[in-house]
């Protein structure tokens, strides 16, 4: 880890707020002090507030972080909610390809797993075989609405869609068209109107896009 | 007796003995990248793509790694030198060990738990200070690509001659008839060094006189980096 030598080496002077600011820059408020927090693009080194990354130095909603237009790949941590496409099922896992994370597109795709334990909650399940049938939960090329419990081994992060607002968004039937969501356990295709089995997504206020 | 590399206070390209040339930069020159950078300096054009932060393929760490991938074109040196792309030799491989190094010091790297950020140099053209210039264009990419970092990296070049002046941001020329080549990697507004890489013999004192020279350079170029982005920024809307 870099050692601050001199304190005095830092840059001094005027408020950051609306400035354009480089990684190492120390942002001061309007009285020309360190603030205590920082938002995101910030870091604390010792007493002092630096900026991160580069970009716009912005004071938002009390704290000061740093903005920067343009691309960024966001990475998995635990309790980020995120999208996935369902790659494959197994008896009691699903592979899922995560897109998104957290309503930010992820440049690449990262490998999550989905335990069947993690899929429904014991006492809520009607039905016994569903918490240990993988696939009565969810099937290939469904988008899942899932949310990071664990980093995980070295292929895949962990995941759970216990929640009622978690589950699958969309899906394709067995017969090709569109699923809508029915109730919590079902799904029917808008084609034929067969009735498919699920975990559904029920939506909650935060997820607006939907 | 050879002609000295200073008449008059000044070098053969009409620089003073301490005067640099500062590299022309520009940012978001590779579509496919997440961040990327080219950097053109006095002798030396090179170009760096940061991929990442992606799934790392190790055993999950609570830190990012950092990978460098440093490749110098066929073309890049003069033709007696010139040998096949397919063949890095071992002076690169410690150029991407240094990079690697420098980076996973400067990059922010707790942020990014079981992540690998990739940083891919092609070198066009080779000089003197390639691997200076290697490290600029890194940090610009790496701030291009919105990657979190404890400062700006910046790196400096200075040789030292027989008759004891130190020049800074030598050419290929000064370097080969030089006592001793330098090359000081630093983190400026933290006051920080991060390497000191030295071929050649000095004596201490010149050595630590080259290393506070390069310091300072590091710091005016800290400077340059940061206007490019600035400018970046703001042509962006």
């Amino acid at each position: 880890m870099p050692k601050v030598q001199k304190a005095g080496k830092l840059t001094a002077g005027v408020p950051s707020a609306g400035r354009f600011v480089v990684p190492g820059d120390r942002l001061l408020d309007a009285e020309g002090k360190s603030p205590l927090t920082g938002g995101e693009g910030t870091a604390r080194l010792g007493t002092h507030l630096l900026a991160t990354i580069a970009g716009y130095a912005q004071f938002d909603k009390g704290v000061f972080c740093v903005k920067r237009k343009g691309k960024s790949s966001p990475t998995p941590a635990v309790g980020a909610i995120v999208l996935g496409t369902v790659a494959k099922v197994g008896g009691n896992f699903a592979n899922i390809d995560i897109f998104c994370i957290n309503k930010k597109r992820c440049h690449t795709t990262f490998k999550g797993t989905l335990r069947v334990e993690d899929t429904r909650a014991v006492f809520q399940s009607l039905d016994t075989l569903k918490q240990v049938e993988m696939w009565r939960n969810v099937k290939p090329n469904d988008v899942v609405r899932a949310e990071v419990i664990g980093l995980g081994d070295r292929k895949a992060y962990q995941l759970s869609v216990l929640r009622d607002e978690l589950g699958v968004v969309f899906g394709n039937s067995i017969d090709g068209h569109q699923l809508v969501a029915m109730g919590a356990d079902t799904m029917q295709c808008i084609g034929t109107g067969r009735v498919e089995e699920r975990k559904v997504s029920l939506g909650g206020s935060d997820f607006w896009w939907l | 007796m050879s002609k000295p590399l200073v008449i008059a206070g000044k070098r053969k390209d009409g620089r003073k003995p301490q005067e640099y040339r500062a590299p022309s930069c520009a940012v978001g020159v590779t579509e496919n990248a997440q961040g990327s950078s080219y950097v053109e300096s006095l002798s030396t054009k090179v170009t760096c793509s940061v991929y990442g932060p992606k799934q790392t393929v190790d055993d999950p760490a609570e830190a990012c790694d950092v990978k460098v991938n440093f490749t110098v074109a066929t073309f890049a040196e003069a033709a007696y030198k010139r040998r096949h792309a397919q063949q890095p030799t071992s002076e690169d491989r410690n150029k991407a060990a240094s990079l690697e190094e420098a980076f996973g010091y400067a990059v922010l790297c707790e942020k990014y738990p079981k992540s690998r950020i990739e940083l891919n140099f092609l070198v066009l053209q080779r000089g003197v200070d390639d691997y200076a210039a290697s490290v600029l264009a890194a940090s610009l990419a790496l701030m291009d690509a919105g990657i979190e970092m404890h400062d700006i990296v910046t790196a400096a070049t200075a040789s030292f001659t027989a008759n004891g002046e130190t020049l800074l941001d030598p050419t290929s020329r000064e370097t080969r008839r030089a006592v001793a080549t330098l090359t000081t990697t630093c983190l400026p507004n933290l006051g920080s060094i991060l390497s000191v890489n030295q071929s050649g013999t000095s004596t201490s004192e010149t050595t630590e006189e080259g290393i506070k020279l390069c310091c300072k350079t590091c710091t005016a170029l800290r400077d340059v980096v940061a206007t490019t982005l600035r400018e970046a920024a703001e042509k962006n809307g």
